[in-house]
């Protein structure tokens, strides 16, 4: 029974108290809970509306880059080191490498958005203005980690890219 | 105590042991349908631990949200071998195909953070309607 009650207060701890820190933290003076209370209602319909297409986005981002990385950059890292392009192939494994773990990144910060969304979206506002907004700052956060993700991952490709031309015109000369 | 516990669960056990000789079919049922609902917690606690339940597009209300993933295969058919010699016009065909997965991301959203500032959603002090006023601030 100990136990139990030493894991809930451990739980309790780690998850609950963070969120509540995390709301005090959010500036929220009466003019900003008056504005709240009073628009949150239609600023979460728009909420709804873009988690629905962020989903949408996230399905063809993923399968995107999870084509790219199986099926062009394993395979020609395979065959760049079977050449012996030594160079290149340490080049593009390189690179291979930080993509994989940008796009664990990415995966990570949009769960975690996509959660603090929804809960944005749940919350009773015109109640709890100041829980709904503190949601919608963690969100704010997020979204602009994961639009960072986006950034890294877009210009990883391009530099995978750029190597392989490169190397085509080497092989040319 | 303990006993007393030890006597209840010696007591409880010999109904079970009853019962299940008497009912055999019904307690088939019933290990059958323990067995189903344990597995279906397995399988949804799965389902939403590795983050499935997040992209699951056949859930209420994504219906207009399905329409928008992209479902052209066409990657399947232009899979690189991984082996095989090196050369121009090889590296030149990967160049497009991969250009064209390239051309695929610039299609899509980038999770411009501006989407869902208090500006935009209408947060911000001076966007406050006062009742009666009909107009901004």
């Amino acid at each position: 029974m100990l136990r139990i009650i030493s894991a809930f207060l451990i739980l309790a701890s780690t998850v609950i108290l963070p969120i509540s820190v995390r709301a005090e933290q959010v500036e929220f003076d009466d003019t900003k809970r008056d504005i709240v209370t009073q628009n949150c209602v239609t600023a979460q319909v728009t909420l709804q509306r873009i988690q629905y297409s962020d989903t949408a986005t996230r399905v063809n981002r993923g399968q995107t880059y999870e084509a790219i990385l199986s099926q062009f950059m394993t395979p020609l890292n395979s065959r760049t080191a079977n050449n012996r392009l030594s160079a290149e192939a340490a080049q593009l494994t390189q690179i291979t490498n930080t993509y994989q773990q940008n796009i664990r990144n990415f995966k990570r910060h949009y769960e975690q958005y996509d959660d603090a969304i929804k809960n944005a979206i749940k919350t009773r506002c015109q109640n709890k203005p100041q829980e709904f907004y503190a949601y919608l700052k963690e969100a704010q956060r997020l979204r602009a980690s994961t639009s960072s993700d986006v950034a890294l991952l877009d210009q990883g490709i391009e530099e995978y890219r750029k190597v392989v031309s490169d190397l085509k015109d080497r092989i040319e000369q | 105590m303990k006993n007393a516990l030890k006597q209840y669960v010696g007591r409880t056990w010999k109904v079970i042991v009853k019962y299940k000789n008497t009912y055999k079919l019904t307690f088939a049922i019933l290990i059958a349908i323990t067995i189903a609902m344990a597995l279906t917690v397995v399988s949804v606690a799965l389902y939403i631990a590795t983050g499935t339940s997040k992209l699951d597009l056949s859930r209420p209300g994504y219906e207009e949200v399905r329409k928008k993933v992209s479902t052209e295969k066409e990657e399947d058919k232009s899979a690189f071998s991984p082996v095989g010699t090196i050369d121009k016009k090889l590296l030149d065909d990967y160049l497009v195909k991969y250009k064209k997965q390239q051309q695929r991301l610039k299609n899509y959203d980038t999770y411009e953070p501006k989407n869902i500032e208090d500006a935009q959603l209408g947060l911000n002090s001076e966007q406050v309607v006062l009742p009666g006023d009909g107009a901004s601030n």
